[in-house]
């Protein structure tokens, strides 16, 4: 056993991990920043981290480069899958960073304790994508879930914001229990924490059907952290009451991340398919069903995102039930759909929230008048959420519905384009208080400051290009998957 | 030249153009859509009249890759199926930019989406890859919407939420059964991939087995039937119609219904041919429907503008029983119709804006005696009416009777046929009934004191309605120009469907 303490083979882990590393260390540069800074020029402490987290994003893209390493006895992987949910995690961090420099409500002092949290959950959320460990996988899910407790609660005057953290910490702490029990069948069962020796385990062995309902205890925790129906109680109410860029990281970057784990465990567990894609099928149903209705009756942006953010769950879980490489590359594609539209439409709630002080969509009125261009750039990113070509949105949904109709699924994909009727009456709601109401509220044109416009334009081009121009990122999800599955189905 | 590219997007190229307008220039904006439309309408009249009209090939081919590992390519083409909507939908585009002059708030959005809605349009009637096809299908969604949402009248909110509702519910059903047929299309050493190509799939047809090309044909016809409008699908028209701007109204009556049945013969008739043939009686029984239901609602409404909304629909039921008959005299006369649809539903739109915009109602019971007041409105009104209830002479006339003919005449189930379409014959007498009843009430008798003001049609709207007037008697007169173009490419399809003539 004394080898594995070689040095060697730790620096080498250290120098793959070279991203997380270097966020680290990143988080500790900002507490330190925060002691020299003065308090007039506290914000600067944003773009430190921002420039600080883009560098990362470049050491993540070498990531792709590798076909599939672990590191740290077994407990890391190091492949493209990982860097692909990383870079989508450090980009909507970027985002989110960007976004908070002109959030009103976040008091100069507090900036640098902020920043070093939104640093450190998006180091938690980089190894939650990589980790290849029953207990790397949990400590990594505890990190980011109570970091995020914090950054939600952050608003400490707000009654709201202290509301929605209680309550997701205290589903929070439930589901993690729940992640535990379901986890210690697997470890119970096969003796081993690792994916690999558990792959190992069930070629030999098979799983059977107390390993599957493990399994399905351990679904509970990732449910939580994907707000997926019936484990999706927390999130109007923490995506409410959280500051609002908090409240975008949330919705992807946390999403992103408990889709990440959730395939990852899945595909390296069940190489094939077993009897538990009917439930995730049904799950993936009930998700984007009641997402998308309850949000119907939403008029606070912000709930009404967090409901949309469900039903889009939904939409990944339908491609996730199809499993196989078109399947895993569906879910791909629509995270980085996801990722995209949804930091413009919250970079728009926010530069309308600067505007007016208000999230309710009935206070959109009139935007259309007073600045025509971007409430059409805003409906452009509705759209893209509803779905609606030419947009990121569409291609991500045809790509599921192709994904579920290829593995027989007809019932859920007529459930999931039924949903997508549902989901345009509600997104056209907005576009209704912005475009056809009579009292306007907003008289002055909305003016965008320099972070808010690099999201919103950058943002629009992607969610065009991606659904214009997919080629180059098809071409990237099909080598991340192959390089994903293909290991073990060489097993 | 890739003339099909360039009709499609200089549009587009306008609608951006238009964007950066400064503030408060109107007229410019004006304008520049008035050229931009012109242009593309030129462009689509150079298409037209060298368009081989000798062949069923493809012509004006446009193809290139574009998500090869989906097997998505970038392909355009025309041929008979598509050339006659392909020059109706910029010359209807254009006459309704026209008379959009008389637009005056929020100037530059509207034109904005007015060139992106006719960029949508033409897309849809050249596109021949379903990916591009559904682009274009959709990209016409959202400009309706806004232009029906924000300039449309009293209730055009709902009517445009209605309307956004409908046909998406229609086109995302249709989005499964074009992945469904995306699916089931081969693989093979040289196509690696499935694919999107529509002539590549009609070519590979009939692989599926019975129910499952049925089921295909359901959700292909769901969202073909919701743009026709089919009955029970059709309650969007009346509300969108009556609640648009009239040029947006025109484009809606003239264009964006015959997405339907373009769609029907394009995809559903050369893809899947078996269930066409299977469904055949059903269509009949839709298109009597719509023929007789569409009628008699029409006779019922006391607006002008709803009552025209309903012709459409009766209309529309002669297009579906010429598509249903799948006699190469049907098809040609369905293709007809659907233009000879638009020339004359349009300039029936554009005349009822015209009194709406000086009487400020349409109430048709509210009129009396306009003859005396406005001869030459009253004149041209008369016409066109007489255009639609199917006098010979003029262009409705020739299509109704080949699509009555072609459906009387039918193999695929002649005693059924000939049933309803004995029975569709109604529809006409009703069609006449409510034409003439207006025209009575509308324009004949005293004038109503309160109307004596009323001046009659300007400048800008003799540029937007007498084209029609004169294609429409052209048409009647003439009917081969139009007639002969789509012969070959039905002779094709008829030959495909595998009916014995």
């Amino acid at each position: 056993m004394m080898q594995g303490f070689l040095p060697i083979e730790m620096l080498q882990g250290l120098y793959a991990l070279a991203p997380e590393v270097f966020v680290l260390c990143l988080a500790f540069l900002v507490i330190a920043a925060d002691i020299i800074l003065p308090l007039k020029s506290k914000r600067r402490i944003l773009d430190i981290a921002a420039l600080g987290l883009v560098f990362a994003m470049l050491l993540t893209y070498g990531n792709f480069y590798q076909q599939g390493a672990y590191y740290f006895y077994n407990a890391i992987i190091v492949d493209p899958f990982a860097g692909f949910f990383k870079i989508i995690i450090l980009i909507s961090a970027v985002f989110m960073l960007m976004m908070s420099r002109d959030y009103k409500p976040l008091e100069d002092n507090k900036i640098g304790e902020y920043t070093s949290l939104v640093v450190l959950v998006t180091l938690g959320m980089m190894l939650m994508a990589g980790a290849s460990d029953l207990l790397m996988l949990f400590l990594s899910i505890e990190f980011v879930s109570i970091t995020f407790f914090v950054l939600v609660g952050f608003l400490r005057k707000d009654m709201k914001s202290g509301e929605g953290a209680v309550k997701y910490f205290l589903l929070g702490a439930f589901s993690s229990a729940v992640f535990v029990y379901g986890a210690s069948f697997l470890v119970g069962i096969t003796g081993a924490s690792t994916f690999p020796s558990i792959q190992k385990y069930l070629v030999i062995n098979g799983a059977g059907p107390l390993f599957i309902t493990g399994l399905i205890i351990m679904l509970v925790g990732f449910g939580f952290k994907i707000a997926m129906v019936p484990f999706h109680m927390w999130a109007p109410d923490a995506y409410e009451g959280a500051p609002t860029p908090v409240t975008a990281f949330l919705s992807v970057a946390s999403k992103t991340a408990g889709v990440a784990v959730l395939v990852r465990t899945f595909i390296a567990i069940l190489p094939e398919n077993a009897n538990v894609n009917l439930i995730l099928a049904i799950l993936a149903a009930l998700t984007m069903t009641v997402g998308n209705l309850v949000a119907i009756t939403q008029n606070n942006v912000k709930r009404l995102l967090a409901y949309s953010g469900i039903a889009h769950v939904g939409y990944i879980m339908m491609g996730f039930v199809a499993y196989g490489i078109l399947g895993v590359e569906s879910v791909l594609i629509y995270t980085l759909a996801y990722l995209f539209t949804n930091m413009g439409a919250f970079a728009f709630a926010v530069a309308i929230y600067n505007k007016t002080g208000s999230d309710d969509i009935r206070d959109y009125a009139g935007l259309s008048v007073a600045s025509p261009a971007l409430a059409f750039v805003f409906f452009i990113f509705l759209l893209s959420l509803a779905g609606v070509p030419p947009t990121a949105g569409f291609f991500g949904k045809l790509m599921v519905l192709y994904a579920a109709l290829d593995a027989h699924y007809i019932w859920l994909a007529v459930i999931g384009v039924l949903n997508s009727v549902i989901a345009l009456y509600f997104y056209a709601r907005i576009a209704y208080y912005m475009y056809f109401a009579k009292e306007a509220k907003i008289t002055e044109p909305l003016k965008l400051s320099v972070p808010l416009s690099i999201i919103i334009y950058s943002s629009l081009f992607m969610i065009l290009c991606i659904c214009i121009l997919p080629e180059q990122f098809l071409i990237l999800a099909v080598r991340t998957v192959k390089l994903l599955i293909g290991p073990f189905h060489a097993l | 030249m890739p003339i099909l590219t360039l009709i499609t997007f200089l549009p587009l190229l306008g609608a951006i153009l238009i964007l950066f307008a400064p503030k408060g220039k109107d007229n410019l904006v004006r304008w520049t859509s008035a050229v931009v439309t012109f242009l593309t309408m030129v462009l689509g009249f150079y298409v037209f009249f060298t368009f081989n009209r000798n062949t069923a090939d493809l012509q004006f081919v446009e193809r290139a890759a574009w998500i090869p590992s989906f097997g998505i390519s970038y392909f355009m083409g025309l041929d008979g199926l598509s050339m006659a909507m392909l020059v109706l939908t910029p010359f209807l585009s254009f006459l309704a930019a026209v008379y959009s002059f008389n637009i005056k708030e929020r100037v530059k959005e509207y034109f904005f989406f007015f060139l992106l809605l006719e960029a949508g349009m033409i897309g849809v009637f050249v596109a021949l890859d379903f990916f591009l096809f559904y682009i274009f299908w959709e990209l016409t969604l959202v400009p309706m919407y806004f232009l029906i949402g924000i300039w449309g009248g009293p209730r055009k909110e709902y009517a445009a939420i209605k309307f956004f509702l409908y046909t998406l519910f229609g086109s995302v059903v249709m989005l499964l059964g074009i992945l469904a047929l995306y699916l089931t299309s081969p693989i093979t050493a040289a196509n690696p991939t499935h694919t999107f190509d529509i002539i590549e799939l009609s070519k590979s047809h009939g692989l599926m087995p019975g129910w499952h090309q049925y089921l295909v044909y359901a959700a292909l016809f769901l969202g073909f039937a919701v743009k026709v409008p089919i009955f029970p699908f059709h309650t969007w028209l009346p509300d969108a119609h009556v609640e648009a701007p009239t040029a947006v109204s025109v484009i809606l009556a003239g264009v964006l219904l015959k997405m339907g049945t373009y769609g029907l013969l394009r995809i559903s008739y050369t893809i899947l041919p078996e269930a066409a043939k299977y469904f055949a009686i059903p269509l009949l029984i839709l298109a009597f429907i719509n023929i007789v239901y569409g009628a008699f609602v029409a006779m019922a409404q006391k607006d002008l503008k709803k009552m025209i909304a309903y012709s459409s629909v009766n209309h529309m039921g002669y297009c579906l029983l010429g598509i249903a008959a799948m006699s190469t005299v049907g098809l040609n006369g369905a293709i007809l119709q659907m233009v000879t649809h638009g020339i004359i539903t349009g300039a029936l739109f554009f005349l009822v804006g015209v009194i709406y915009d000086r009487a400020h109602t349409r109430d048709i019971e509210g009129f009396g005696g306009l003859m005396n007041k406005m001869p030459v409105y009253s004149a041209i009104m008369i016409l066109t009416c007489l255009g639609s209830l199917g006098l010979p002479g003029l262009a409705g006339f020739v299509s109704e009777f080949m699509c009555f003919s072609g459906a009387f005449s039918s193999t695929i189930n002649t005693n059924v046929f000939r049933i309803f379409t004995g029975l569709s014959i109604a529809g006409l007498v009703i069609t006449a009934a409510y034409f003439l009843i207006m025209i009575q009430k509308v324009f004949m008798g005293p004038l109503n004191p309160k109307w004596k003001d009323l001046p009659d049609m300007t400048a800008r709207e003799y540029v937007s309605i007498v084209p029609l007037i004169v294609l429409m008697v052209l048409l009647g007169i003439l009917p081969v120009i139009a007639s002969g173009i789509s012969v070959k490419s039905v002779d094709a399809l008829v030959m495909l469907l595998g009916v014995k003539i």
